[in-house]
């Protein structure tokens, strides 16, 4: 880690740079994967990354300086070449600790670990779904664990820092049926904000086998229908759907200049009164969270939608400066070489009333999204798409046949009023987004919802 | 030029690794350059500068291939604790081999600008984009550049040196009606250091951004059924790169590509052409040695629709009994060894046709501009693909109508094997570390969800 003392003579240089703000960001990092095709290790790296960023704000104008050596001669060479020379009086405000919220709940740090064990429990946890159904002829596991400490000082007097550990497995079953020549690859994907015990939790077993006999169960699927239908999407990662329809709409990035459908509606009605969306950084252990954003704010949960009504962005500090608004500990990179910017953490719908069983029972056609792949959305127009993993048809209120891949289609404002049932299940699922900041860490959540019709993108009329 | 070959840290620490008992040492040294440059409303909203450096060893450890990466060597220690850690835990592994020749392929592709000149030319772009009608916002319009430089050492320290990076410029505009808003993005590799032709370059984008914009306003939705489909170039080239791992042995091997035991097979029409040509004038990867020291080569992926070769890197070509046709890289300076291509073209083994010739041709159909969602709705296992999509319709042997938020649905050889022209406009576009260059195709129909 560096010193405080080295920080505060960057913070001096810069401030005698005529900058309004200024922002040291220092992160040391080790990261372990591990990629496993049955029982062969495919793909190993393990690494150690250090390195730092400097950002500074003149009015409106952010730049941001980054260099993996953080040797003092190198960094000041970078600050001297591109925020100018100093020797302007520049006033900051002193260096005071803050205590981040203790988010990691960890037993065991990544390094104390070995290797061969994490090899040897992954392994193992690929056996049991390959185990769990005939039809399964491949197992494939991705580990991923990472230590990460961070320093984060600013000119307006935050020193905060922060040790994040993460662990995530991706689990992929596949299933083959020899007569139709079939196969199918369900997925499971678990994280936490831990250290590699993660591994000994029993629930990853429970993940393969169920990844394996969702493989099975898709075994056959038959094309998506094309059209517009009423659609159900199951709790858990499924909340990636809201995440796309509304969540990148309401970032500062997008919002703060205009390119975003939902500039400017604050207080207005955007959904169904069913539907309130949240925004959580700070929830202890979770995937998306951690204790400070990485602008030295302390995470928080933001209401963003309340009942249907518009309540809130998710803004970093200049974005909050361009709206005359507050930050909101959302500011996120994925590492030093990304200055941070709005992001997400672990968005999710808050649970309703309705039961998931009445939900099914009220629908005579349409798709049931028991798994989503992923999305995306163009914040300006609104349009938003996101991928079936694992899918089902419903006829006459009852789930029949498992359906192919597709995507599903629509614009936030046409799609939030129409989410009319929401149900008194919740899950909360682990993820990644990719953005201006690069890929970080996200939890996506809901309890079942039902939309009252949307764009299939199947492949039979 | 001086290299990382001369630099005493990189001495001393494969010194003390051949002290340690390593043996077959390979040191590979990935350093990167990056400036962005973003304007907004005339102003500079974003400057960003910076350099990082990762050292990764492969070495043999009580006769085990290891591996280990940091992106200092200050840790040495640490490095070596790693290395031992993960010796053995791979099944088989190909040793490094020593470098035979050392040989330096740089070629300096680093641009050195001041940051006023950039934004010059950016405020410049954005102006002609907004002085046409019905634009109404530039949300984008960003200069950015990279400079990536491979070392590779072995124990001797005999090197092998090669680099690549661009320039590229983007804009985003939204054009504006009433309650009508459309948004278009166009970028190119562009090269600063020719003022004149930069701004010629980045004012066509302009104009061409907002004229696509413009376009897109008042789009209508499309009623759901088989349509004749044109892809613009940009949208064929995105397909390609996104389906390129279809082509990687590794991929193959594991059955998770569509191409997998295909070998020799029509996989696309008589005419379709798909090659690897690390050397084109049309790419711009310059890549001459891939990230294990193998020479890149050019190679024919799709030869008159046949799948003929597919991309080795020294694992997966051990596996399969041969050598490594030199796509072995890294998706990212701290992964693992895996596969990639340098510059990727599709072209036409028969004529080539005008895009005006396309659109005739195909009467009641839909030209695509644009699609969305290829990251998680185009699968590379079995080829199919769903994704959002927007473009016109094609009527009376024109261009007319926009169309948006429909999906197009198919399978991507089907796509390859029922295209039935291919333009004479072929554009290149990145994806990922891949250069692919693809001109407009004509294909006979896909299925769109539309109302």
């Amino acid at each position: 880690m560096l010193t405080q003392a080295y920080i505060e003579k960057i913070l001096d240089y810069a401030v005698s740079c005529k900058v309004d703000y200024a922002e040291v960001f220092f992160e040391d990092a080790e990261r372990t994967r591990v990629d496993l095709v049955d029982s062969e290790v495919s793909k190993c790296s393990c690494t150690r990354e250090s390195g730092i960023g400097v950002r500074v704000f003149r009015g409106l104008e952010c730049e941001y300086l980054y260099s993996a050596d953080t040797r003092e001669e190198k960094v000041f060479r970078l600050l001297k070449e591109y925020l100018g020379t100093g020797g302007v009086f520049g006033k900051r405000t002193p260096l005071s600790a803050m205590t981040p919220h203790r988010i990691a709940v960890y037993r065991m740090i990544p390094g104390s670990m070995g290797l061969q064990r994490k090899i040897g429990l992954l392994t193992e946890i690929v056996k049991a779904g390959k185990s769990e159904e005939s039809c399964i002829v491949q197992g494939r596991a991705g580990y991923l664990d990472t230590d990460q400490r961070v320093q984060i000082a600013n000119t307006d007097g935050i020193y905060a820092e922060e040790r994040r550990m993460r662990t995530r497995v991706r689990l992929l079953m596949t299933a083959k049926d020899d007569r139709e020549g079939d196969r199918q690859t369900c997925f499971a994907g678990p994280g936490a904000m831990c250290g590699p015990e993660f591994l000994e939790d029993g629930r990853l077993t429970e993940h393969a086998r169920e990844a394996a006999q969702n493989a099975k169960n898709m075994l056959g699927a038959k094309p998506c229908p094309v059209g517009r239908m009423p659609v159900i999407i199951a709790s858990g990662f499924g909340g990636l759907f809201f995440h796309e329809a509304c969540g990148h709409s309401l970032e500062g990035t997008s919002v703060a200049n205009g390119c975003s459908e939902f500039a400017g509606k604050i207080g207005t009605k955007i959904a169904s009164e069913k539907v309130t969306l949240v925004d959580d950084g700070s929830v202890a252990g979770e995937w998306g969270s951690l204790g400070i954003d990485d602008e030295g704010i302390l995470t928080r949960k933001n209401v963003l939608i309340e009942s249907g009504i518009l309540k809130g962005y998710l803004l970093d500090r200049m974005d909050a400066k361009r709206m005359g608004l507050k930050p909101t500990g959302s500011a996120r990179r994925e590492s030093y070489r990304f200055a941070p910017v709005s992001r997400m953490t672990n968005t999710y719908i808050a649970p309703g009333t309705d039961k998931f069983s009445d939900m099914l029972g009220s629908v005579d056609k349409g798709v049931f999204v028991k798994d989503i792949n992923a999305g995306s959305v163009d914040p300006l127009t609104g349009e938003f798409n996101f991928n079936t993993g694992e899918a089902y048809l419903i006829e006459k209120g009852e789930i029949t046949v498992p359906l192919k891949s597709a995507t599903l289609i629509g614009t936030g404002r046409e799609i939030l009023p129409k989410v009319d049932m929401v149900s008194d299940d919740f899950a909360l699922g682990q993820g990644y987004c990719y953005a201006g900041s690069g890929q970080i860490p996200i939890g996506a959540g809901q309890p079942a919802v039902r939309i009252t019709e949307m764009t299939v993108g199947g492949k039979e009329l | 030029m001086t290299g990382v070959w001369e630099e005493t840290n990189v001495r001393n620490f494969i010194r003390r690794l051949k002290e340690e008992g390593f043996e077959h040492i390979r040191l590979s040294v990935n350093s990167r350059k990056t400036l962005f440059l973003a304007v907004q409303c005339q102003k500079v909203k974003t400057y960003e500068r910076g350099n990082s450096r990762m050292y990764a060893v492969e070495a043999v450890w009580d006769g085990e291939y290891c591996c280990a990466s940091a992106n200092s060597l200050d840790e040495g220690d640490e490095m070596i604790r790693r290395l031992k850690e993960t010796a053995g835990i791979f099944g088989s592994r190909e040793f490094p081999d020593k470098i035979r020749e050392s040989r330096d392929y740089r070629g300096q592709r680093w641009r050195t600008i001041e940051k006023e000149e950039i934004a010059e030319c950016l405020r410049y772009a954005e102006r002609e984009a907004l002085s046409c009608e019905k634009a109404d916002f530039v949300e984008r319009c960003e200069y950015q550049q990279y400079e990536e430089t491979i070392t590779l050492l072995d124990e001797d320290l005999n090197y092998l040196a090669d680099d690549d990076g661009d320039c590229t410029f983007t804009i985003r505009v939204s054009a504006r009606d009433g309650d009508s808003v459309s948004a278009a993005t166009k970028l190119a590799v562009v090269d600063i250091k020719e003022r004149e032709e930069f701004l010629r370059t980045v004012q066509d984008l302009a104009r061409r951004a907002a004229k696509h914009a413009r376009f897109g306003l008042h789009g209508k939705k499309l009623l759901s059924g088989s349509y004749p489909i044109v892809l613009e170039n940009c949208v064929m080239a995105e397909f390609i790169g996104h389906y390129l791992p279809i082509f990687y042995a590794e991929n193959i091997r594991q059955n998770s590509s569509v191409l997998t035991g295909k070998e020799k097979t029509q996989a696309g029409c008589r005419f379709l052409r798909i090659e690897e040509d690390p050397f084109s004038v049309k790419g711009t990867r310059r890549r001459r040695i891939d990230d294990e020291g193998t020479p890149v080569s050019g190679k024919i992926l799709i030869k008159e629709g046949v799948f003929e070769a597919s991309l080795y890197n020294k694992k997966s070509a051990a596996e399969a009994g041969c050598k490594s046709t030199g796509n072995g890289f890294k998706p990212d300076a701290t992964a693992d060894i895996g596969t990639g291509v340098t510059n990727v073209i599709l072209s036409s083994e028969k004529d080539v046709f005008a895009i005006k010739e396309m659109i005739r041709a195909s009467e009641g159909g839909v030209y695509i501009t644009k699609v969305e969602g290829m990251f998680a709705g185009a699968d590379t296992e079995s080829g199919d693909f769903s994704l959002l999509a927007s473009g016109n319709r094609i009527e009376n042997g024109q261009v007319c109508t926009a169309v948006r938020q429909f999906t197009i649905s198919g399978n991507i050889c089907e796509l390859w094997k029922d295209i039935e022209m291919i333009g004479d406009d072929p554009v290149c576009r990145m994806t990922g570390a891949a250069c692919v260059v693809s001109p407009t195709v004509r294909v006979k129909s896909l299925m769109v969800s539309g109302e």
